[in-house]
């Protein structure tokens, strides 16, 4: 496990009283750039979501120990659900094609770590490589993350099971409960300097940068109920080693059938990215946009001649799970899962992250004591 | 309130990448269709050679042999395609496009003169350094000629680097051959190449052997000595190919093959092309016979 993705490196450190949280979001905003849109989590409906404040109703900081996460992840405010990637103009007679105007800047206040380790494993799959996705990569480089320490698990958590914890490190600033205060300790630059504008760059002694190292190291140590019972780190150990064990696995034919197809697990997780491009035209003029997908439907796959390789759910549910817990793992070192618990309360059929981790890290001990036996 | 703050970012924290506006690789450049040829007496196959507006623009253009490009119709869609022509002629780019799909549909119906959308260049394409000093034994099926010809034209260009060339290529019937110009007029002609054509259902004017590729293939008794295979064409044709060439004493190592998948992106993101932890438009669409043998079997 990478342990220096729970700790991270302070760049500095502040103390601010618990209540109104509208002074850090408007020293955000002015670090962030100008005309930068703050968003914060919202109920919309029955549903907890992200959504524009303005400066009257950013949330105070009791919002934090209220709510356990957002049911929406914040994926969206990056790759939004449906976007331009292009508009064209008079597509018969004298084509152009424009990009979209750049993205205004955003703070982004309170996501948990989880989340903010999220956009670590798409940073890497989106922005680095041969290719960079730019409208992701954009709408990343002009973001301020702040990022807000559990002060208490979820029945649904599950960071510790997949290589983070609790106050896990991620952001630009992170915000860590103390009793009636919080804690603000910056990670990168941009943070830094939202610490120097809210606190006219006041200086103070090491016995800070010390309590937030406790204080983080206490609210790291918090178990999840998911993570006492998972172990999985054999999973990520030996990831290229497992393939073909895993992949021609029973557990895929027994778990599939109840797999309804809905997709809410792909749509609700913040480490699933998969998208659509499709063209929407208007007479001559048009755009092409790119919108959500999900490889747990049939048409993802699909190929013009008829073909699909993965024409039932054995082989979709399989592909979301290997690619989290075996096929990420071999390429980038680390799941492709945050433990943010979100399928597991969202999955109207149960069929989730810890339960299949759980099969999994099952038959891989099951091949490696029969290797072991067979010698 | 009590603060401290350590100026200087010396450490870890590496600054957030900034907002520059690089190109979107996701979006197209603007190319004009400077020829249509009807590739097949059927009319199922077009080659488009199409050059980009921007005349910068299309000279930096740089691939592979076996490389691929995204071509569309504006308001359509967009289809992977593996380029037919060779980076060692400066000329238009070469789609040759079976029409199977909507957007190959809405192509094929496009003439010169016509706008597109193309954006460059994908996937491994061939390893031509490892090529080097071997001799190479083309197989092709039908449209599978496309990236082939841009590999053997490429390897015409710099005859020096490669042994003897042998080209083995199929289709069902002569009208369905592509590129006779190539295959019929300026292959036989260059130095050190065999061509043999062979078809499935002759015709009158037909003189050439009537058999399927891997019998034919198996006829001509080619030696695995030094050499490496590459093979493109439908999915029956590879299984009986594969066959044939175990059977004549090829490794897995020697055999070279292109995947076909559902590709979208084309960069690696959209996460539809996978096969375990490799993406066929970036870690493929060429593989050898041995790599493919490692992946899971899904595609
Ligand atoms: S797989 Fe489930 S627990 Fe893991 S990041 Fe996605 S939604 Fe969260
Ligand atoms: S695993 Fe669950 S949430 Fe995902 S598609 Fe199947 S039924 Fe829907
Ligand atoms: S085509 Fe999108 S990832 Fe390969």
């Amino acid at each position: 496990m990478d342990a220096t993705r729970i700790t991270g490196a302070s760049l500095g450190a502040a103390r601010i009283p618990s209540g109104p949280l509208d002074k850090l979001a408007a020293a955000a905003a002015r670090v962030a750039g100008d005309g930068a849109l703050v968003f914060g989590p919202a109920r919309d409906g029955s549903v907890w979501g992200w959504k524009l404040c303005e400066a009257a109703d950013v949330p105070q900081s009791d919002l934090w120990e209220r709510l356990v996460n957002t049911d929406v992840s914040p994926k969206e405010l990056f790759m939004p659900r449906t976007e331009d990637i292009a508009r064209w103009r008079d597509r018969l007679r004298n084509l152009s094609i424009a990009e979209p105007a750049a993205p205004p800047p955003v703070v982004v206040l309170g996501v948990r770590p989880c989340d903010a380790a999220s956009f670590d494993l798409l940073d890497e799959v989106l922005i680095e490589g041969p290719f960079s996705d730019e409208s992701y990569r954009r709408r990343r480089g002009a973001t301020l993350l702040i990022t807000w320490a559990c002060g208490k698990t979820g029945p649904a958590c599950a960071c510790d099971a997949f290589g983070l914890a609790p106050a896990a490190a991620a952001g630009d600033l992170m915000v860590y409960p103390d009793g009636n205060e919080l804690l603000l300790s910056a990670l990168t630059p941009k943070g830094l300097e939202v610490l120097g504008d809210l606190t006219g760059g006041s200086t103070a002694g090491e016995a800070l940068t010390g309590r937030v190292d406790a204080v983080a190291a206490a609210l790291n140590a918090q178990k999840t109920a998911v993570g006492r019972r998972l172990a999985l780190d054999d999973l990520t150990a030996n990831a290229a080693g497992l393939t073909a064990t895993l992949f021609s696995s029973d557990i895929w034919t027994e778990l599939s059938p109840r797999c309804l197809s809905c997709g809410t697990c792909t749509y609700v997780c913040p480490t699933c990215y998969c998208f659509a491009i499709n063209d929407e035209p208007r007479g001559g003029d048009g755009r092409r946009i790119r919108t959500w997908d999900s490889c747990q439907f049939k048409e993802f796959l699909s190929m013009a001649g008829g073909h699909n390789p993965r024409p039932s759910k054995v082989e979709r549910v399989r592909q979301r799970f290997m690619h989290k817990l075996n096929y990420h793992p071999e390429r980038y070192g680390k799941f492709l899962c945050v433990g943010c618990g979100r399928c597991i309360v969202s999955c109207p059929v149960g069929l989730h992250v810890a339960e299949v981790g759980e099969a999994l890290s099952r038959a891989a001990a099951a091949a490696v004591s029969a290797a072991k036996g067979g010698e | 309130m009590e603060t401290i703050l350590t100026t200087s970012a010396s450490g870890a924290a590496a600054a957030a990448p900034a907002p520059t506006l690089a190109r979107n690789p996701l979006v197209p450049l603007v190319a004009t269709i400077e020829k249509v040829i009807d590739e097949t007496d059927s009319g199922s196959v077009r080659n488009f050679l199409v050059r980009l507006d921007d005349p910068a623009a299309h000279e930096a253009i740089s691939y592979r042999p076996g490389q691929c490009g995204m071509i569309s119709v504006i308001g359509v869609g967009e289809s992977m395609i593996a380029l037919a022509s060779t980076p060692t002629h400066k000329g238009p780019l070469e789609f040759a496009v079976k029409a199977a799909g909507r957007n190959t549909n809405a192509l094929h119906e496009m003439k010169a003169g016509q706008k597109v959308g193309v954006r460059l260049a994908y996937g491994n394409g061939f390893d031509t350094e490892a090529m080097k000093g071997k001799d190479l034994i083309f197989v092709g099926g039908g449209i599978g000629m496309s990236g082939l010809r841009s590999l053997i034209n490429y390897c015409l260009d710099r005859r020096g680097d490669f042994g003897r060339l042998t080209v083995v290529y199929g289709a069902r019937s002569p009208g369905e051959l592509c590129f006779k110009e190539d295959i019929f007029e300026n292959w036989p002609k260059a130095p050190g190449i065999d061509v043999n054509l062979t078809v499935d259902v002759g015709d009158d004017q037909w003189k050439g052997p009537v058999a399927l590729i891997p019998p034919y293939l198996e006829s001509l008794n080619p030696s695995p000595q030094g050499s490496l295979v590459v093979v493109c064409g439908p999915p029956v044709m590879i299984r009986f190919t594969l066959l044939s060439l175990a059977k004549l004493g090829f490794t897995d190592e020697q055999i070279i093959m292109t995947l076909e998948l559902k590709m979208q992106c084309g960069i690696g993101k959209c996460g539809r092309c996978n096969i375990g932890s490799k993406y066929v438009c970036l870690d493929g669409p060429v593989f050898t016979l041995a790599e493919l043998k490692r992946l899971p079997n899904e595609y």
